[in-house]
């Protein structure tokens, strides 16, 4: 019961600000509601929440990748680099996409490695992995840019193309890999374990999960995620380079921890993820639309980004009785005075 | 050693939420002696030395140090009346040097920066005077736990301190280190300093200290002269008048399902390790803590894996991979219930299913009819209070917790199920519950091994008691011949008439 209220609670405050925002919309800028601007913000976050979902999986099993984004300027510059250097077919593309796969994995393997065998600080070594990712994709590029030039390809049309003529494809990319993940979490043994592993790993092992294989195993698909993200956005820019990306790792952090997900691992959920982005973008997009100043634009940002947070920390420590309910609390002041 | 007295308590009371915790304790501690306060967990000696060390409030009674009546509210107060404790954990800061520790917090300044000079000269004398090996500039992290625990008491020392209280120092000291320590005690005790030791060994009290006091529900029981008591008379002091044995059950043994062990080592910590647990009985395994029980049941179920030696299941060899062994049927209540037993965040539901998927599942995906079925019967079955399934079990009191972590294994109807401690933090009607549940799952032919520090759950619960000492089995109880006295002489190491020696 108290669980349920709970629940109600978190997603009556996610509607009180949905609701405010709106309003303020309501009166400062009425296109913001038109068709178009719902897909402009979509678009603006497409990118970033396709990677929260493999963020996501990480961040449940305790986990923490800072190099998504150079996983996703690396492997979108090796696909593309071996996709213009072999003809721009369709089948230079496939063999791009598995080198680009194998980057991936391979890095997604590293940083499991070092975080659940070797016990380094994940933080630590997805940063400094970050610096390598961008230089080695610097480093093949001398640094300079790389062109997606071929429009007839399928490379092109990942990102180019409208579902049922309406839906741009990197919606539809995202709207998928928040399914798929959420289907994940809810259905599979996977899933069960991904929060078990996060909740408390001596114990999982102790019931027979392999934590750190499986934490190996949520890093890569972190990985898989960013190479995706770099992938869809290096065809809807039509160019990649080392900075394509840059910085999208705090925009992910920022999206999943204002989704009420826990840095520590074992608590969040798909859906809040999904607020979590979208509340960035329109955030973000909002910021445009009543032409604030650009340069008070970062502020605003950290403001509401703050108060999501506060309210997300508020809520677990009451759920985990950490915060006395508010008439114990009035009973107890007087006593004081006495 | 004179007679006077350094400590004195006068009918100190203390009670929580009306429970009598201390009833009219008088401690007498007399100038340069060690004095041990024995009792079994949860006599009061630690209630006491928090009242002492002003942790707690006492309810009634008198505190004389040196004669003086004196009131202490808080630490700074028993600081101030010259008490000081060592505590188990050490509260050092590995970074500083001993120097460093020692005067952290009331550093001497001269012109407004550290007097690092006349810091380093003070304790160097004191370092002097009581000839500890110990060098002032050496940082804490790169000495050892007999060494730092020395630093711990040169910090005491050095603000005057006339009684020392040392819960259980020796803990986490090799033997070699705990002679070290001893010989320090010793040191102190020459020039006049007190010390009020709190152990569980034996042996040590014979080793060091003078007289002893034995505490047993929240009451002194008797004050002895260390060298001239017996052991037997200390341990039937601590565990009184032992309750006649309610109706002798005889369990339905199956000899011919077994867990065999043979000659099992594990580092220098566990060496010829040889013993049988057969289905229908609940073995029980006692010893000291930090003998080396954990450690045992951890490889009977492959959560520790670098043992030597065979473990069999009727005679095939049991696997070192829990994963493997929990579909064979194996299960495991652990010693630690918050940091391996359950998962704080998620709920009822999930940490019962966690490790029944294997049947709970098909092709990956979870049935989660059979997976809401599942854990709503094991709530209904073993009483989860409660009972939603969906309530993160973060919010569940400890025996409740408990309920679920043995609920999770009982669900499944597993075969063999290995028990640490499992009662520690569960109040006494959930305890009565979880021994039926035990017994019920004996009964069905699992074979049950529990680990347990508490002497009444060890003798009443098991058929048979096994008592680890000094890495190895030491003695046997079959037949309900274990009573607590045995028991606790043997795993100090002193065999008691009733049991085999092995």
């Amino acid at each position: 019961m108290k669980n349920r209220n709970l629940f109600a609670n978190v997603w009556a405050q996610r509607a009180l600000i949905l609701a405010v925002l709106l309003i303020i919309m309501l009166i400062g800028n009425r296109s913001f509601f038109s068709l178009g601007n719902l897909r402009t913000i979509l678009m603006s976050i497409a990118i970033y929440g396709t990677m929260c979902c493999g963020m996501l999986l990480c961040m449940l099993t305790g986990g923490i990748d800072l190099a998504m984004g150079s996983t996703a300027a690396f492997t979108s510059v090796v696909c593309l680099w071996y996709y213009n250097g072999h003809g721009m077919t369709d089948g230079a593309f496939v063999v791009g996409l598995i080198l680009a796969i194998a980057c991936a994995v391979a890095v997604g393997i590293l940083h499991g490695i070092c975080d659940a065998y070797l016990m380094l600080p994940s933080f630590v070594v997805t940063l400094a992995t970050s610096k390598l990712l961008y230089g080695l994709a610097s480093a093949l590029l001398k640094g300079s840019f790389i062109h997606l030039t071929n429009t007839e390809g399928f490379f092109y049309k990942i990102a180019n193309t409208k579902l049922f003529g309406a839906i741009p494809m990197p919606i539809v990319i995202f709207l998928a890999a928040a399914l798929i993940v959420g289907l994940i979490l809810a259905l599979t043994v996977f899933g069960r374990r991904v929060y078990a592993v996060g909740a408390n790993r001596a114990a999982a092992e102790l019931v027979g999960i392999k934590s750190r294989s499986f934490r190996v195993g949520c890093y890569v698909i972190c990985s898989l995620s960013a190479c995706l993200g770099g992938i869809v956005l290096t065809s809807m820019n039509y160019i990649t380079s080392a900075t394509t990306a840059q910085g999208y790792e705090m925009m992910i952090m920022l999206a999943l921890v204002v989704g009420g997900a826990d840095i520590m691992g074992g608590y969040g959920d798909i859906a809040g993820a999904v607020f979590g982005a979208l509340l960035a973008g329109i955030v973000e997009n909002m910021i445009v639309m009543l032409n604030i100043n650009t340069n008070y634009s970062k502020a605003v940002q950290g403001v509401i980004i703050v108060l999501a947070v506060a309210f997300n920390v508020y809520n677990n420590r009451k759920s985990a009785g950490l915060i006395a309910p508010r008439r114990k609390r009035a009973e107890a002041a007087p006593k004081k005075e006495a | 050693m004179s007679e006077e007295m350094i400590l004195r308590t006068e009918n100190i009371c203390k009670s929580f939420n009306g429970i009598q915790v201390l009833k009219n304790v008088n401690l007498e501690i007399r100038k340069g002696e060690i004095h041990a306060l024995m009792g079994e967990n949860g006599a009061g000696k630690s209630t006491i030395i928090k009242i002492i060390t002003g942790v707690y409030t006492k309810d009634d009674g008198e505190i004389y140090i040196d004669g003086r009546h004196v009131v202490i509210n808080n630490r700074h107060d028993a600081a101030e009346a010259g008490i000081s404790v060592i505590y188990q954990e050490l509260s050092l800061v590995p970074e500083l040097t001993v120097t460093e520790n020692i005067f952290l917090g009331h550093e001497l300044m001269k012109r407004g920066l550290p007097d690092r000079k006349e810091m380093r000269r003070q304790v160097q004398e004191l370092i002097d005077r009581y000839g500890f090996l110990l060098h002032p500039d050496e940082v804490v992290a790169s000495m050892g736990m007999a060494q730092r625990q020395m630093t711990e008491i040169l910090k005491a020392l050095s603000t005057d301190a006339k009684l020392l209280i040392m819960d259980e120092p020796t803990t986490s000291l090799s033997a070699s280190e705990t002679e070290q320590l001893f010989v320090t005690m010793e040191g102190l005790r020459e020039r006049g300093t007190s010390i009020l030791y709190i152990s569980h060994r034996l042996e040590e009290i014979y080793r060091v200290t003078d007289r002893l006091t034995i505490m047993r529900n929240g009451e002194v029981v008797g004050v002895v002269d260390s060298k001239t008591v017996q052991a037997d008379t200390v341990t039937a002091m601590m565990i009184g008048h032992e309750l006649e044995k309610t109706a002798q059950r005889t369990p339905n043994v199956n000899y011919q399902h077994c867990i065999e062990v043979k000659d099992l080592s594990l580092g220098n910590l566990l060496h010829d390790i040889h013993f049988k647990a057969y289905g229908g009985e609940i073995l029980g395994i006692g010893g000291l803590v930090g003998s080396g029980r954990t450690e045992l049941v951890s490889c009977i179920y492959g959560a520790m894996k670098n043992y030597k030696g065979t473990i069999t299941l009727d005679g095939k060899p049991v696997s070192r991979s829990v994963a493997r062994n929990i579909r064979a049927g194996f299960g495991m209540v652990p010693e630690d219930r918050r940091t391996e037993g359950f998962f704080p965040q998620l709920s009822i539901l999930r940490n019962i299913a966690i490790s029944s998927y294997d049947r709970l599942s098909s092709l990956g995906f979870v049935k989660a009819g059979a997976e809401n079925s599942h854990a709503e019967k094991a709530i209904a079955d073993y009483d989860v209070r409660p009972a939603m399934k969906k309530l993160p079990l973060q919010n569940l009191s400890g025996g409740n917790q408990q309920k679920v972590i043995l609920a999770r294994w009982l669900s499944r109807d597993v075969d063999v199920l290995i028990l640490d401690e499992p009662t520690v933090g569960v109040d006494v009607g959930v305890k009565a519950e979880l021994y039926v549940y035990m017994r019920r799952l004996a009964d069905k032919g699992a074979i049950i091994i529990m680990v347990s520090s508490d002497l009444a759950e060890l003798t009443e619960v098991s058929d048979r008691v096994l008592v680890l000492h000094g890495g190895t089995f030491f003695q046997e109880f079959r037949d309900h011949q274990a009573t607590q006295q045995a028991v606790l002489l043997a795993s100090s190491g002193v065999a008691a008439k009733e049991g085999v020696v092995l």
